[in-house]
């Protein structure tokens, strides 16, 4: 469910579980956007910008 | 210690910093509130664990380089009362300037409400942090705290210059752009003030949309077209960044065009296109843009308002406490920040808005907001907005000949006896237009109207509408010479005259509705042309306004050849009224007028503005009354005088309506209207017509759309916008109000100076018809009002004195026979000013000699003064060497000669040496020529008195936030006032008082009083002063015959120190500071000529200083005194004169009067008042003033005497006070009526003289 929203949200390819999500367009407005929807520090995000990091901190 | 680089982020934060080394602002510092159990050991072992691995926070400056300084620090601890004393100590710690060569950059505190309740401070200067290293370095901690890693990467900074196609991308994003607007001019960085309120959107789009919103709101606001908006970014995404605290941010541009009507979902498509197609260059700092633009210093914008979106901080956890972080401060704000989080902020900058400005500010953005979300057009509803036209614009010829085939019995035109019916009107116009261009239309473009006020006239100028040929209205009483030059400059293709129709040449339909002659200011006639949509226009959008109907009767009044005829004829005939021509006999006097109008029934008068004066003044005389047909009046031509609108409507109410227009030749006769009401001091010239749009330009209204005019005959067109040359300012309701022409502003002693003003209060004169103000500067820079007056009124300067300022009287008045008007039928001050040139005229007796202003000079100094001035020539020398250029004109500008903002800090480095004193960096920025610095650095005319010299108020004052202290600082104690005021203060508040004096055993020995022995004239006395919450500022030495020199240490000085602790100060100062002879209001005055004695000068100047600091929003008071009584004081002049007569058996005729205060009432209302927070002014003698002369004769029984006679019985007696006298050139001139409204709260007793005096 992450993934297909989070591809939703960039350039619409999905991207594998530990890739780099800032080469598929991620920018701060979109972290902004996933921080809130997700109630999520936006920050932790931005640092850890990968599918697998996400979903565990989205787990918390 | 290896030295290394600034990053480009760090080298602009300090230079800001350098520019103004004592400047707070760029601390940035929020806290953490931690409620639960809170183990504080673990916590500041966490905290030091996280600061120490912050590299960047360790750093120490110098220019161009860093080095990093680990030097030990600690957490302040502390168990405040409650949070406010905690944030009362975190205010202060950010006031503290930070040196950022000696640091520390950062401040750590730790308080300790409760057990379970603890507030984290955490300050850092901006050139180490930006938000996102806050928000990093709080994560952190708790993190640290939680048993996690540190984790932080080191910080490496490198130096870079910035890629090449990066600065393409952004030079060809911004070429072409029109300067930057806001929503205020741009002002040196001053503190930040701000608003908030809810969010009223949330969506995934938001950012898009608050952008958008913004950039229509200020387009709506300015009217302009475009706008740039600063857009600030973290800079840090995808890179190691993101676990560096440092500061990283930069601000990228966005410029957007901002079509009028176009739609919400559009712009923000815009704005989501412009930010993804700069993101890869978001990189590229703004500093090294604006130095590509060219637009550093003086007051260059690259961008305008600041839209700052920020992620929302979620909450920490500190084991099982949970901590909420609360921005305090994130340092400096250029002009207008728009935050977004979950909520928004407005945040300006308080040198350039008020608080009420940015409430204001912030409730249109929302409502602007709110209207977008709902549908409403870009730019659409706000107060420059017309509107839409309630129906589209029709072409006059067709409405003329719809209402004729309405209405074709109806009356049209009347002129005496003589009516026309529509269909007569239509007939004969018909034949007229074939008969003059010919069966065939489209063989004239152009056909010159010379013909009197007439139904000829009224039928020619529709025939031209009907046949599709523009009119020029030609003045048949028209000096030969003016009429071939319009003639040569327009070239109709037919002339109209008296004697029949003239063929001159064939043209062709151009368009055009008619084209009329207005002087321009090289004196040459200007046509300007308007088109058959703008006229069609501007009937749509007056009509509606002003609501004519078929059933109106309006008089025909303006002269042809006058815009103000438009008005009258076609709103008319195309809402199907009657036209009612006038006749000369008419206008012979205004009852005449007015019983012609009552006679013919007109319901609609159009008149100029000058002429409905004269209306006004008749009708309050009572010298006639409105017909009680009429319904509307119409007024335009120039401002009206609000004392002639109070006139209005005392005699008329508000049963006429009463529409002030506005609206150059070249913006289709009118632009503006207002209905004016009763009560409305101002005389607003409303708001625009429907189709009208405005916008404001450094206080310059311009007029955009399809109302504008095509252009100049023979010049360039407008291209459908028209920069008017007039100030305007939009009013809280929305209406806007003339404030004068751009060129006509003036400024004497920096109060700036309104001719109008003083226009106005000569025209209040009963005798007085008409005058003109014009600003002149004369020899030596001395600024002067000449004023030009019809009429003969011989007491003119008293009437004026007791109406205006000193500063706003005239030092010349002429009276002439007639005022020069130009083409157009307005005052031509333009030749008012050049007549002052031609001639020496005398100054209130001293010449005037020619004043020369070259261009270049700053106003008020004849450039020859400043060719040989060595200020000057130190400017060139210490520019030519910095900048490294042999040679530099007096008027080059700093920034476009290359220079940086690094090469302004050794500008002002090697001046403040040259000069020896310090000169604020931020001086070049102000005045970037060497013209204008040399001016500021010199100050103003070498006129200027050394109190107005003195009375210039240091850069470093500046208000402070400091923590609650509990105590006041009140200086002369142990004065007469002093005594009165401490015993209030004890009795009345909890204070402490802090009492500076020579002699502390003068002082009741109370509890809560603490004596400092020191002297108000010791260089630093307030240096060991215990921290005080607010000053009482009651020092002075009050000696009238001293001079100004010997006062000025205390009287003066003394006050610039107490203004410098930066609290709120309560100044008592003295009504003798106002001009003698007018009424003295509850507010500061401007220097003046009845400022006589060293005392007066020394109070006025204190005042002044006052003034400025409250100007800078440090909070202020001045409270005025008369003379004190309450009880013998033996240094005061009039019990010595009453000591004096009954030793020496005689008491002198002493005609004076003056008010008095007595001593108990003034220590309560200073003490009451001071209480409230107010600021201003306050005039402390509410009761009437007293005959010195008679509180002689009731208190003493000795006989009465000459003055003279009487000092010289005294002499020996009380040599001062005989000295006085010799020196009071006769009787001082009385103080005028004392304004006593804000203070008069306080009781104040009657005055009994035996009480006080003996």
């Amino acid at each position: 469910m992450m993934r297909e929203y989070v591809a939703s949200l960039l350039d619409g390819t999905v991207p594998g579980d530990d890739e780099n999500l800032f080469d598929h367009g991620l920018d701060s407005v979109r972290l902004m956007i996933v921080a809130e929807r997700l109630e999520v520090d936006f920050a932790d995000l931005a640092e850890r910008p990968t599918l697998r990091a996400w979903v565990e901190l989205a787990g918390e | 210690m290896s030295e290394s680089p600034l990053t480009p982020a760090q080298e602009g934060i300090w230079t800001g910093q350098a520019l103004d080394p004592l400047s707070p602002i760029y601390n940035a510092g929020e806290y953490v509130e931690i409620v639960g159990p809170l183990d504080v050991e673990r916590f500041s072992a966490a905290l030091r664990t996280v600061v120490d691995a912050a590299d960047a926070l360790h750093a120490r400056f110098g220019a161009g380089a860093q080095v990093f300084r680990r030097e030990p620090w600690s957490l302040h601890v502390a168990a405040p009362a409650g949070l406010d004393e905690a944030l009362g100590w975190m205010r202060a710690s950010l006031e503290r300037p930070v040196d950022l060569a000696a640091g520390p950059l950062f401040t750590q505190a730790l308080f300790v409400l409760g057990e379970r309740h603890h507030v984290w401070y955490q300050q850092i200067h901006h050139i180490a942090a930006d938000g996102y290293a806050f928000s990093l370095l709080a994560r952190r901690v708790a993190a640290v705290y939680n048993g996690a890693p540190a984790e932080l990467a080191p910080f490496v900074p490198a130096a870079s210059t910035g890629a090449e196609r990066d600065r393409s991308f952004w030079l060809g994003h911004l070429d072409g752009a029109p300067e930057p607007v806001s929503l205020a001019a741009p002002a040196p960085l001053g503190g930040v003030v701000r608003s908030t309120a809810a969010l009223p959107y949330r969506g995934p789009d938001l950012a898009e949309r608050v952008i958008a919103a913004t950039a229509s709101h200020l387009a709506a606001w300015t009217g302009a077209d475009e706008v740039v908006l600063g857009l600030p970014v973290m800079g840090r995404l995808g890179t190691d960044l993101l676990r560096v605290p440092c500061m990283a941010m930069n601000i990228v541009p966005l410029r957007l065009r901002v079509p009028y009507g176009g739609a919400f979902d559009a712009l923000c498509g815009q704005v989501a296109g412009v930010v993804r197609d700069s993101r890869p260059h978001h990189g590229y700092r703004y500093e090294w843009l604006r130095r590509d633009l060219r637009l550093v210093g003086g007051e260059r914008r690259l961008f305008g308002p600041v839209v700052n979106l920020l992620p929302f901080r979620r909450p920490l956890a500190f084991g099982e406490a949970t901590g909420t972080v609360r921005t305090l401060s994130a340092g400096p704000v250029e002009d207008l920040s728009v935050t977004v989080s979950d909520r928004v902020v407005l945040e300006a900058n308080a040198a350039a808005y008020s608080a009420d400005e940015v409430e204001g500010h912030l409730q249109s953005w929302l409502e602007h907001f709110g209207g977008l979300l709902s549908g409403r057009p870009v730019r659409h509803g706000s107060p420059l907005d017309g509107g839409p036209l309630p129906a589209p614009a029709v072409p006059v010829a067709c409405l003329l000949r719809a209402r004729a085939a309405e209405r074709p019995f109806e009356g049209a035109v009347e002129l005496g006896g003589r009516r026309m019916t529509y269909r007569e009107l239509m007939k004969a116009a018909q034949a007229f237009g074939e008969h003059a261009f010919g069966t065939q239309a489209g063989r004239a473009g152009l056909a010159g109207v010379m013909l009197p006020r007439g139904v000829e006239a009224i039928v020619a100028i529709v025939g031209c509408a009907l046949a599709g040929v523009a009119y020029l209205p030609l003045d048949p009483t028209w000096p030969k010479a003016r009429l071939d030059a319009v003639l040569a400059d327009a070239r109709p293709d037919v002339l109209v005259t008296p004697s029949g129709v003239r063929r001159l040449s064939t043209g062709s339909p151009s368009g055009l509705a008619y084209v009329m002659y207005t002087s321009g200011s090289t004196g040459r006639p200007k046509g300007v042309a308007v088109g058959n949509e703008a006229l069609a226009q501007f009937v749509a959008g007056a009509s509606a306004r002003y609501g004519i109907t078929g059933e109106d009767r309006v008089l025909q009044f303006a002269p042809l050849h006058f815009d103000a005829s438009v008005e009258e004829i076609f709103l008319t005939l195309c809402a199907g009224g009657c036209l009612v021509l006038r006749t000369d006999d008419m206008i012979a006097s205004v009852p005449r007028l007015l019983q012609a109008c009552a006679d013919l029934g007109i319901t609609v008068l159009d008149l100029p503005t000058a002429y409905w004066h004269e209306v006004a003044h008749a009708l309050a005389a009572g010298l006639c009354s409105l017909p009680s047909g009429l319904r509307t009046v119409i007024i335009g031509g120039e401002a009206a005088q609000p004392a002639r609108v109070a006139d209005w409507h005392a005699a008329v109410g508000a049963g006429v309506r009463l529409i002030n227009t506005y609206g150059p030749t070249e913006a289709t006769v009118v632009a503006t209207a207002a209905d004016l009401e009763p009560g409305d001091a101002e005389a607003p010239i409303g708001r625009p017509l429907p189709g009208v749009r405005l916008a404001v330009s450094r206080g310059e209204l311009v007029i955009k759309g399809d109302g504008v005019a095509r252009g100049y005959v023979g010049g360039a067109g407008f291209d459908r916008v028209y920069r008017t040359g007039d100030r305007v300012r939009v009013r809280r309701d929305g209406q806007l109000v003339h404030l004068g022409r751009v060129d006509d502003q003036f400024k004497i002693s920096g109060h700036r100076v309104d001719p109008g003003e003083v226009e106005a209060a000569l025209l209040a004169h009963p005798s007085v018809r008409e005058a003109a103000v014009v600003g002149r500067v004369g020899s030596g820079g001395v600024r002067h009002l000449a004023a030009f007056v019809v009429g003969e009124a011989a007491d003119l300067r008293e009437h004026l004195r007791g109406v205006l300022p000193a500063a706003l009287i005239p030092g010349h008045i002429a009276y002439v026979g007639r005022l020069p008007r130009t083409g157009s039928g307005k005052i031509d001050r333009a030749a008012l000013r050049d007549s002052l040139t031609a001639a020496p005229a005398s100054v209130g007796g001293s010449a005037v000699s020619p004043a020369v202003s070259p261009a270049g000079a700053p106003a008020g100094a004849p450039a020859s003064s400043l060719a040989v001035s060595p200020v000057f020539a130190a400017v060139l020398d210490v520019w030519r060497e910095v900048l490294g250029i042999p040679e530099i004109s007096p008027d080059a500008d700093f920034f476009l000669l290359g220079g940086t903002s690094l090469q302004t800090i050794q500008v002002v480095n090697r001046l403040s040496v040259l000069l020896g004193r310090q000169i604020p960096g931020t001086l070049v920025f102000r005045h970037p020529t060497p013209t204008t610095l040399a001016a500021a650095l010199q100050g103003d005319a070498a006129a200027d008195a050394p109190w107005e010299r003195d009375a210039r108020l240091p850069d470093d004052v500046r208000p402070r936030r400091t923590p609650h202290a509990g105590a006041v600082l009140l200086t002369g104690a142990t004065g007469f006032v002093g005594r009165h005021l401490l015993a209030e203060l004890l009795a009345a508040t909890d204070a402490r008082v802090v009492c500076p004096v020579r002699d502390p055993s003068r002082l009741p020995g109370h509890p809560r009083v603490l004596a400092v022995p020191t002297d108000l004239t010791t260089p630093g006395w307030t240096a060991g002063l215990p921290r005080v919450d607010a000053v009482y500022h009651n020092a002075a030495v009050v000696n009238v015959t001293r001079g100004y020199a010997s006062l000025s240490p205390v009287n003066v000085g003394a006050t610039i120190d107490v203004l410098r602790l930066g609290v709120p100060v309560h100044h008592v100062s003295t009504l003798a500071v106002a001009p003698p002879g007018r009424p003295i209001p509850e507010d500061f005055v401007p220097a003046h000529d009845g400022l006589r004695d060293g005392y007066q000068r020394s109070k006025w100047a204190a005042e002044e200083l006052v003034r400025q600091a409250l100007d800078r929003g440090l909070p202020a008071a001045v409270y005025r005194l008369g003379r004190v009584v309450g009880e013998p004081n033996p240094q005061d002049l009039f019990w010595r004169i009453l000591r004096a007569c009954e030793q020496t058996g005689a008491r002198p005729e002493l005609d004076v009067v003056e008010p008095w205060t007595p001593v108990g009432y003034a220590a309560q209302a200073i003490v009451g008042l001071s209480a409230t927070g107010a600021t201003g002014v306050f005039n402390l003698a509410p009761r009437p003033p007293v005959r010195l002369g008679e509180v002689l004769a009731e208190l003493l029984g000795v006989p009465r005497i000459p003055l003279p006679a009487w000092v010289e019985r005294i002499r020996a007696l009380d040599p001062a006070l005989a000295l006085f006298f010799d020196l009071a050139a006769g009787a001082p001139e009385a103080l005028g009526e004392v304004r006593c409204e804000r203070a008069s709260a306080f009781e104040c007793p009657p005055i009994i003289y035996k009480e006080v005096l003996c």
